[in-house]
């Protein structure tokens, strides 16, 4: 019994220290006025500028699907255009949404095409690739107003119990900055003393993890990483939608007159189809109809018949052959937009 | 729904309300039951199915078994048939399917067969263990037949352990299933520092080696240095997430009223295999043990009697953990895991070297303890292995280290194990030394609340053992 006594007045003692001792090293207030994390007010400014200075006709934007898919090089040769790509590996529609209002549409210069490359339901899923790192990625493009971020991408899938945690529980609200902190110290205290600083650590990382992985492991590894997307709940279109970022993204572009082209690629994910969950047809079919309500054209080639298991390097990302392929019927099949807008 | 989810813990909460708000024990034993089932379908509602058709096809196995004693040994057979056809059905045959039919497609064949996409029911090894012990004691005469449906039932789908056990014997939960059951603020006592130690064990401990593991595992060829520290790392995490799972466990049994078995103790400092096996998952060991080992040594020693001949001291832990390596899995790493320790155990018994050995000199416990724990982290390389190519591969062909920068991530890596696997070294002084020192005991286990506070995802990987 003692024993619990101690355990908890040991433990208040520590959350009301936590009370005082956590928003001051991280300058913050407790309790905060909204759950989720904050968003500092500074907003990375290369997109806009690049807009002002290049003024391209058209503008990709998408995570490694598009960096390994698209040749820019090969598209502006076959089309004539200068086009300009948005690449953010690991990016997913939470970041784009916060790219596009506050990079591409806060320059005085509005591409007249914008071409968004996702995979299956990531444009309906807006808490996929939100948490760790992918924080640190939107908070460079989101301003300290970006709620409607916050309220989609965080706290509609908090419980109201987390919630009521990030907001009042300092200890639980600066998780990930103390986690970080606690890291830090236990990768780098050692090595720093043998004279290997930061620097030298994160080089020996990169030096050893990126070298050749096993495919098969990597597809596993890539598949697991990706099952949150087919997700009973994430599969069900009609019920996401409305959470999600497409429709202020829809809203965005029209308001703006930029004609947006949403293009779906295709991953190996459920190759062979027998695989395929029926849900995932439908949630297609859903998106399908969604769009051509709202006048935004889809370019779908997740069954497209050319692509098989020679043209990707792993289970998502074309290697450079099926790169080369794709760009070229891509460069083809959005060259009527292409034209239109430049009229 | 995952023991860590908070989604669990509330519907946890209900069910305990619910459950307690009964008196007596028949309306107990049936929130018990309905919660199990909700618990176990909650994802694939089909695991349900499947759950009940085998309780309701043992219980009158059992009963048949009871009535028709000259003919029991039908009725065994019949059980073992469907409960090990079953398992073999979705553990072995439904992979191997899906290899096939990932190879007609690749040479252009489109199956479409869509029974080939069945999936693993999670715990179905655990619970199809479970039944198979009741039968096997039944049969024996060594635990009386169940009568009551709802209370066999209970037994096999009983909540805390229908995912990932312990193998709980018949004889240990079937009576307090049928006894009358009262709150009781004494078990809160035993409760609340096996959760506390669960969720610090899989949400801090567990999860985060795994990121270390997982990088090391994931390359084509790591350098024997690499792979040496991502076997440690695994010899930490398979611990730690599988002890949180069996803390968790019981940490929620105790909370319904019941006391189950301990399921870890730990077994890194084993001197000996035999004495490994007496520590680490200790229910499966103990039902290979009876229902394996002891049978087929009687068997053995039955037909020759020379306790030296090599067969009779070789064969029974070769074909126990064997069986113990097909548990887990259906790849040849977990065949060759488990021949490993089928020779480790058979050699050292062999020389004289059982569970209970133990050297007078401390140096000589310090050896004996450091061979064996190489021992460990060793099997757990074979155990972990993408497959034996690549465990070959490594072994045979991969240099010790490729560059200066294999030290420096070998040194970081195996600093952040240290410093994860803290809490638990901690934990074992306290056990030792800290029983009188309650304060010592509270500022730990507030501490650990701590750490798993800043720790928690928003999502937490699966704990490894529901896959097996």
């Amino acid at each position: 019994m003692r024993r619990l006594l101690y355990f908890v007045i040991i433990l208040g003692l520590l959350m009301g220290t936590s009370w005082f001792a956590v928003p001051r090293r991280y300058n913050t207030a407790y309790p905060k006025t909204m759950a989720g994390p904050e968003f500092d007010p500074y907003v990375r400014l290369n997109v806009r500028t690049d807009m002002h200075d290049l003024q391209p006709p058209l503008v990709f934007m998408g995570d490694s699907i598009l960096y390994d898919g698209v040749d820019l090089e090969q598209f502006n040769q076959f089309t004539g255009i200068q086009a300009y790509e948005v690449v953010f590996a690991g990016s997913a529609s939470a970041l784009w949404y916060l790219i596009l209002k506050n990079g591409l549409l806060a320059s005085d210069y509005k591409p007249p095409v914008l071409v968004i490359l996702f995979r299956d339901t990531m444009i309906t899923t807006p808490d996929y690739r939100v948490n760790g790192r992918y924080y640190r990625m939107l908070d460079e493009f989101a301003t300290d107003e970006d709620t409607l971020a916050l309220q989609l991408a965080y706290i509609n899938s908090m419980s109201p119990i987390e919630q009521f945690a990030d907001r009042f529980f300092p200890l639980y609200g600066q998780r990930l900055d103390l986690r970080d902190s606690l890291e830090y110290r236990m990768k780098n205290t050692l090595p720093a003393a043998m004279g290997c600083g930061e620097f030298c650590v994160e080089s020996a990382m990169d030096e050893v993890f990126p070298q050749v992985v096993n495919l098969a492991l990597l597809n596993q590894a890539l598949g697991s990483a990706d099952d949150y997307l087919y997700e009973t709940r994430n599969l069900d279109f009609k019920s996401r939608v409305d959470e999600s970022f497409l429709p202020e993204i829809i809203r965005l572009c029209h308001e703006n007159g930029v004609e947006l082209v949403l293009v779906r690629a295709k991953v190996l994910r459920f190759q062979p189809p027998y695989s395929e969950p029926p849900a995932l047809k439908a949630y297609v079919a859903d998106l399908q109809d969604y769009l051509e309500d709202n006048d935004v054209p889809f370019l779908d080639y997740s069954y497209h018949p050319d692509f098989g298991f020679a043209d990707y390097k792993d289970i998502i990302h074309m290697n450079e052959a099926g790169g080369a392929k794709f760009t070229a019927i891509l460069a083809e099949d959005l060259m009527p937009f292409i034209t239109a807008g430049v009229k | 729904m995952s023991f860590t989810d908070l989604q669990f813990l509330a519907f946890f909460a209900i069910v305990l309300a619910v459950y307690w708000a009964f008196r007596k024990k028949t309306f107990q034993n049936i929130v018990l039951l309905v919660a199990s089932y909700v618990f176990y379908g909650w994802v694939h509602p089909w695991y349900c199915l499947l759950l009940a058709a085998g309780t309701v096809l043992d219980y009158f196995l059992v009963l048949g078994m009871n009535r028709f004693t000259q003919q029991k040994r039908i009725f065994l057979a019949a059980s073992l048939l469907a409960n090990i056809g079953l398992l073999a059905a979705f553990k072995y045959v439904a992979p191997f399917s899906r290899g096939v039919a990932f190879f007609f497609y690749q040479v252009g064949l489109d199956t479409q067969l869509q029974m080939f996409n069945v999936l693993l029911p999670v715990g179905i090894s655990f619970y199809t263990f479970k039944r198979l012990s009741y039968i096997f004691d039944v049969y024996r005469g060594t635990y009386p037949v169940e009568r009551t449906f709802t209370s066999f039932a209970l037994f096999v789908a009983f909540l805390p352990q229908v995912v990932a056990g312990p193998i709980e014997r018949a004889g240990k939960l079937l009576p307090q299933i049928n006894q009358p059951r009262r709150w009781d603020w004494a078990r809160v006592q035993n409760a609340w520092p096996l959760l506390v130690m669960g969720f610090l064990k899989k949400i801090v401990i567990a999860d985060n080696v795994a990121v270390i593991v997982n990088k090391v595992y994931l390359l084509e060829e790591p350098s024997k240095l690499l792979l040496l520290v991502g076997s440690l790392g695994f010899t930490l995490q398979i611990l730690a997430d599988f002890s949180a799972y069996t803390d968790l466990s019981r940490g929620f049994a105790y909370l319904l009223g019941f006391d189950t078995s301990e399921n870890f103790h730990n077994p890194y400092l084993s001197l000996s295999p035999s004495e490994f096996w007496t520590r680490w998952h200790i229910t499966l060991s103990n039902w290979l043990r009876d229902y394996i080992f002891f049978p087929l040594r009687r068997t053995l020693l039955r037909h020759n009697r020379q306790p030296g001949l090599v067969w009779n001291w070789l064969l029974p832990p070769l074909v126990t953990m064997l069986v113990s390596g097909f548990w887990h899995g259906s790849g040849w790493t977990f065949m060759l895991w488990g021949l490993f320790h089928g020779l480790l155990i058979a050699i050292y018994n062999r020389v004289g070297v059982g569970a209970g050995w133990r050297p007078k000199r401390w140096w000589q416990v310090s050896a004996a303890w450091l061979v064996m724990f190489l021992f460990t982290v060793f099997s757990w390389t074979i155990f972990r292995s993408n497959s034996l190519a690549w465990l070959g591969n490594v072994i045979f062909h991969a240099p010790l280290s490729t560059s200066p920068a294999d030290w420096t991530v070998a040194l970081v890596s195996v600093v952040m194990i240290a410093c994860y696997a803290a809490p638990l070294v901690i934990k074992l002084f306290l056990d030792r030394y800290g029983r009188r020192a309650p304060l010592l005991e509270g500022a730990f286990y507030a501490l650990a609340v701590v750490l798993t506070i800043i720790y928690t995802n928003s999502a937490s990987n699966d704990f490894i053992y529901f896959q097996f």
